[in-house]
């Protein structure tokens, strides 16, 4: 039997872009899009959308404490609020993550492994505001670096994460089920302001972990 | 008038870079930075279009897309302001509203037939005989309208832009250029939207272009945002503005809004007041000054103020012959200007465009006769009140303005200029640096010395000038006198109209149409008000303008639909069944396979060999924590506590009224976790529901909706055991893994929940896995059952599938009022339970029993009664079909009806009718298909 892979919903959309595909934990990943140079030119310069759909996420939910996401470890958290928090992690993390938190939650709280529940698209760039101005009417300067909140993304809703890594960059997780829509539509207007997509490589490349 | 005064600095025009544009087939010659309108003005072309109700010509008036006058058909696009649209190399402008051409109309014989379209004529003409309206309906409506919509599907979808600001400043003239200028310096971040493609407003004719230069650079250097270009249409709940401009549609969302929306000049009504040559002294100022036009050598000035003056110069300066005709008995020579005062103009004169005018007291019959091509209606404003009313700003009469100006804001708005009544320029600018300072410290930005600066500011802006002086609401003279230019509506008409009853703003507009056209009353309101004041017997200050409703500037639709949006799911194995030739439909939201091959061959694998269908798109909510039964309990009529672990329950979750809202498998997959099945269309709903009754009971209980997290497949037929063996190591025998169990092991190597389950009546295993995994696991059953004859099946397979198996489909076979013993659910009502949604309901449809129930049935195949159709009893609807398939296992259309409750025994004759078809068909209680389930349970 083949070996079990996991793979993005937007792989084949990323593959007729001419994706380039490595294995990690298990995922199948962009990694580039033919010039990885080209695509940190975007990003540095214009604007670029990137799946980062196999990161590791773990959903925590109830009384959450300090103490639980201390034992969470070395993680992007994403606390939308006091009863709900988003773990992040790099592919293949989330079991370890999941264990430590399930360990550490008390009963009154929920960790469970959600990371084939989202799809994660990075938008990232120094135009990334006028790409969300057309995607969102959600005001993007009422996010810190740093922070999280929910809004919609192209009319779907979504899990966004401000990340500050020298260029502007924001994750945002749409339900699984949303992902090829979202990546079309974010996609779009991405290349309407000049930019294009981006792989794991130039995204790396470029700080974001 | 044609050609080009000489140049002079501040001019528009770039006459270094000419183009040609195509009018009409011919070429006409202009320069980077003209308009259409300042184009052909300058090409000599005097009428821009035909009215639209009478063809009357019509010509450029007011320069500021403020009329109706130069709408033109421009690269195919219907409507568009010629005036202030720019030039373009090789584009292609056409008037409109014309046959065969606007030169020579023949449609122009209307303008003779008035007598015949009276106000709400069509209530009133050709209605004897009956049919004469049904005749000429047609016609009337094939007249009507202004330009051709576009066939093709040419256009770029528009862009749809969200901002955000502190302050958001609405228009760009002085006021508003000083508003932005002093917020966004003092660090609040501004937006300025100016309809036009350059600020200044009102001073951008002015041949001093002082103050505008000087507030355009200060506001680009404070950091403000200016979108020039950017016509606000509405402001609504947020607030949001919402503007056209930048190629689509922009919402402004902001803390503060400054209106600095300035005023409209208007017409003033008498005797062919909408001949070409008729023009607003805004209109002048921009052609002279601006595009270097002379829009006529001998002028007639009709004013009351200082405005009125400045054009009579601005045109005596270019050359033209002068008179002015003040409103004012005082007024005495000006400047050298030849003034008659006390006067106004009692008719114009022309055919094709103005040829004289007759002047005299206001009032009197005759006048003396001054032959003239070009008259300039000057310094009569209305504020542009309506963006700010849409606020739910409060507007009063003002003596001094006669105008209706803002007396209530609401917090964080503010008026400033022309639109607050300002009446000098000083008076607005000051206005403006106010509410920019005021707002930006509203949002906490408040420089140094702002106090102080405020201080000063505020006795500025007390600062209103002269009381106006209107022109008289009506002339005396022979001739149209047009009180709405865009509907054709003229005095006449609204005394009429009044006089038939229809004698308030709100009626008279909805009864004339007057200021229902293009321009929404930005050029009749002032005359309409004052009209209708008259006509009725009070006072202008009496008569409210009509409700301010958005747009308020014309906006293309496709600036409102933006790029088109359709927002949908698919499961992670789309592609997979793309692959194979699926034919996709809608379900909900969600994109599903209908077929693979066809139906009834995936029936037929079903029922004798097997069949795998995509169901990740099922509902699944994961329950977790110590009260997780005691939610269960509440929500279902179900016993939950007594489900063992590794065991699943059928469910139907019901509302306060004892209504089935949905129905699901509940897996019990630990003490106190359970994983929830529901039906794919509504997931949102109940898991809105349900968060608000967790919240409500405050139970220990963490719900967490994972329908996406986990792709589920539905591998059912009689093989499906033998392909299940090939895919797992575990025991997957009929021992081990019961019927309605839930067992966790891998499925080709990834974890799974499998549950034993059936809804299409055959063995059958869901199994729910990762669903990143979900190319891989359905590659790998298809491989698997490749040696069995496996085939995908789609949902009409699994709707004939379902239907032979009598199981309902929530929402299809149920309606808002079905109830779980009308449809064969009594058995879960658990009535010895304690309290649990809907139970009181319940227990009095108990007592009462059913009126209506929910059966099966069979008929001919010869027919197939669509869903829908009407059970019937001696001609009287007495049910309806909700499902019908042709069933090869049973031979026969089988479905699903609603009859009255007495009907529902065995092989009771019932007839359904649809449209003219009818069939005789038989209830039929038990399942179609293998009744008694063994197949299910093997
Ligand atoms: S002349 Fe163009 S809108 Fe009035």
């Amino acid at each position: 039997m083949i070996a079990a892979t996991r793979r993005s919903p937007i792989a084949r959309l990323s593959a007729s872009l001419g994706a380039s595909v490595e294995t990690e934990a298990g995922w199948e990943i962009a990694a580039h899009y033919g010039d990885e140079a080209a695509e940190r030119a975007l990003l540095r310069d214009l604007v670029a959308v990137a799946d980062v759909t196999p990161r590791g996420k773990i959903d925590l939910r109830g009384e959450i404490d300090g103490g639980v996401l201390t034992a969470a470890g070395e993680v992007l958290t994403a606390r939308m609020w006091d009863g709900w928090a988003l773990l992040l992690t790099e592919p293949g993390g989330e079991e370890a993550v999941l264990d430590r938190a399930d360990a550490a939650a008390g009963p009154r709280a929920m960790a469970t492994d959600v990371t084939h529940l989202f799809a994660g698209l990075a938008l990232a760039g120094p135009k990334l505001e006028d790409a969300l101005a057309r995607l969102t009417s959600w005001d993007p300067s009422t996010l810190a670096p740093g922070s999280a909140t929910g809004a919609s993304i192209g009319d779907v809703r979504a899990v966004l994460v401000r990340r500050d890594i020298g260029i502007p960059v924001l994750e945002a997780y749409v339900a699984t089920e949303f992902a090829r829509y979202a990546w079309e539509t974010v996609l779009g207007v991405v290349r309407r302001l000049g930019g294009g997509p981006a792989g794991w490589r130039a995204l790396r490349a470029e700080g974001w972990s | 008038m044609s050609g080009r005064l000489p140049a002079r600095p501040g001019e528009a025009i770039d006459r270094g870079r000419p183009l040609t544009i195509d009018f009409e087939g011919r070429r006409a010659p202009a320069f980077e930075g003209d308009t259409v309108g300042s184009a052909l003005a300058a090409a000599g072309v005097t009428i821009t279009g035909r009215s639209f109700k009478y063809h009357r010509p019509r010509g450029l008036m007011c320069m500021t897309g403020a009329c109706p006058n130069c709408l033109m058909q421009i690269d195919g696009i219907p409507n568009v302001r010629s005036c202030t649209e720019p030039v373009r190399e090789g584009m292609r402008v056409e008037r409109q509203n014309a046959w065969p051409s606007v030169d020579r109309d023949v449609h122009g014989v209307l303008d003779s037939f008035s007598f015949m379209m009276p106000p709400g004529f069509y209530y009133k003409v050709f209605q004897r005989p009956r049919w004469a309206w049904s005749k000429v309906e047609p016609i009337i409506r094939k007249q009507a309208g202004l330009g051709k919509v576009p066939r093709t599907e040419d256009h770029e979808p528009r862009e749809v832009v969200n901002l955000h600001a502190d302050v958001a400043v609405i228009g760009g003239g002085l006021a508003g250029l000083a508003a932005a200028a002093e917020a966004a310096a003092a660090g609040a971040s501004t937006v300025l939207l100016e309809q036009r493609r350059e600020a200044g407003g009102r001073a951008l004719g002015s041949a001093d272009d002082v103050d505008r230069a000087r507030l355009v650079a200060e506001a680009e250097a404070s950091g403000a945002r200016i979108l020039l270009g950017t016509a606000a249409f509405g402001v609504f709940d947020g607030p949001v503005v919402a503007a056209v401009g930048g190629g689509g549609l922009q919402r402004i969302r902001a803390r503060h809004l400054v209106f600095a929306t300035g005023a409209v000049e208007q017409p003033a009504v008498f005797p062919n007041n909408d001949l070409p040559g008729v023009m607003l002294s805004s209109a002048v100022e921009l052609l002279v000054n601006r595009f270097r036009v002379l829009p006529g050598r001998r002028a007639v000035v009709l004013t009351s103020n200082q405005d009125g003056y400045r054009a009579a110069r601005t045109l005596r300066d270019a050359g033209a012959d002068v008179f002015v005709v003040d409103l004012r008995a005082g007024a005495g020579s000006a400047d050298g200007l030849r003034v008659i005062p006390g006067s106004t103009i009692l008719s114009a004169k022309g055919r094709r465009g103005v040829t004289a005018v007759s002047v005299g007291a206001p009032g009197s019959a005759t006048g003396q006769s001054i032959p003239c091509d070009l008259v300039v209606l000057a310094g009569f404003s209305a504020p542009s009140t309506n963006l700010l009313a849409m606020t739910g700003a409060k507007l009063g009469f003002d003596d001094d303005a006669q105008a209706f100006l803002p007396v209530e804001l609401p917090p964080d708005v503010h008026a400033v200029g022309a639109v607050a009544g300002a009446r000098t320029v000083q008076g607005a600018i000051a206005q403006g640096r106010l509410a920019g300072l005021e707002a930006a410290a509203a949002v906490g930005q408040e420089p140094p010395g702002a106090a102080g600066r405020m201080e000063v500011l505020r006795a500025q802006a007390a600062e209103r000038g002269d009381p106006v002086v209107l022109p008289p609401e009506v002339a005396t003279g022979e001739g149209k006198q047009f009180a709405c230019l865009c509907m054709d509506v003229t005095s006449k008409e609204l005394k009429a109209a009044a006089a038939e009853g229809f004698d308030s703003m709100e009626l008279l507009k909805r009864y004339t149409t007057v200021s229902m056209g293009p321009c929404q009353g930005k050029a009749c309101m002032l005359s309409a008000q004052r009209l209708c004041a008259r006509a009725a017997g009070s006072s202008f200050a009496e008569t409210r303008p009509t409700t301010a409703r958005p747009p308020w500037t014309p906006v293309e639709l496709g600036a409102l639909a933006g790029w088109r949006r359709t927002p949908r799911k698919e499961t992670t194995i789309h592609d997979l069944h793309a692959d194979s030739g699926a034919t996709f439909m809608w379900a909900g939201d969600w994109r599903r396979p209908h077929h693979f091959a066809t139906p009834e061959q995936e029936v037929e694998a079903v029922r004798h060999r097997v069949g795998v269908i995509d169901v990740s798109t099922l509902g699944k909510f994961r329950v977790k924590g110590p009260e997780a039964v005691e939610l269960l309990e509440r929500l279902y009529p179900n016993r939950f506590g007594d489900l063992a672990v590794g065991r699943v329950r059928y469910g139907a979750m019901l509302n306060d009224e004892g209504v089935i809202l949905d129905d699901g498998a509940v897996c019990r997959v630990g003490d106190d976790e359970f994983f929830v099945t529901v039906t794919t269309g509504n997931t949102a709903a109940l898991e809105r529901w349900i968060t608000w009754w967790l919240a409500d009971w405050r139970l220990d209980v963490r719900v967490l909706n994972v329908t996406g997290a986990f792709a589920a497949l539905n591998l059912a037929g009689p093989d499906s055991r033998k392909v299940m063996s090939v895919l797992t190591d575990a025991d997957v025998s009929s021992e081990a893994v019961k019927y309605m169990s839930a067992s966790s092991f891998e499925v080709a190597g990834v974890p799974s929940l499998v549950l034993r389950i059936g809804f299409v009546g055959e063995l059958g295993y869901e199994i729910h896995f990762p669903s990143m995994y979900g190319e891989h696991v359905w590659r790998a059953v298809m491989e698997a059952g490749r040696p069995f004859g496996i085939v995908p099946f789609g949902l009409e397979a699994q709707r004939v599938l379902r239907l032979e198996k009598q199981h309902i489909l929530v929402g299809q076979d149920t309606d808002a009022e079905s109830d779980p013993f009308e449809v064969g659910l009594g058995w879960m009502v658990k009535a010895d339970k304690p309290d649990f949604l809907g139970r009181r309901a319940l227990e009095d449809l108990a007592e009462a029993g059913p009126k209506e129930r929910l059966v099966g049935f069979t008929c001919d195949p010869s027919w197939l009664p669509p869903e829908g159709a009407s059970v019937v009893h001696e001609g009287v609807w007495v049910g309806r079909v909700t499902s019908a398939r042709r069933s090869a296992a049973a031979r026969s259309v089988v479905g699903l009806a609603w009859v009255p409750a007495g009907w529902a025994e065995d092989d009771t004759e019932i007839e359904i009718q649809f449209g003219g078809a009818h069939a005789k068909a038989k209830v039929a209680l038990k399942p179609f298909y293998d009744p008694e389930g063994a197949r299910l349970r093997s």
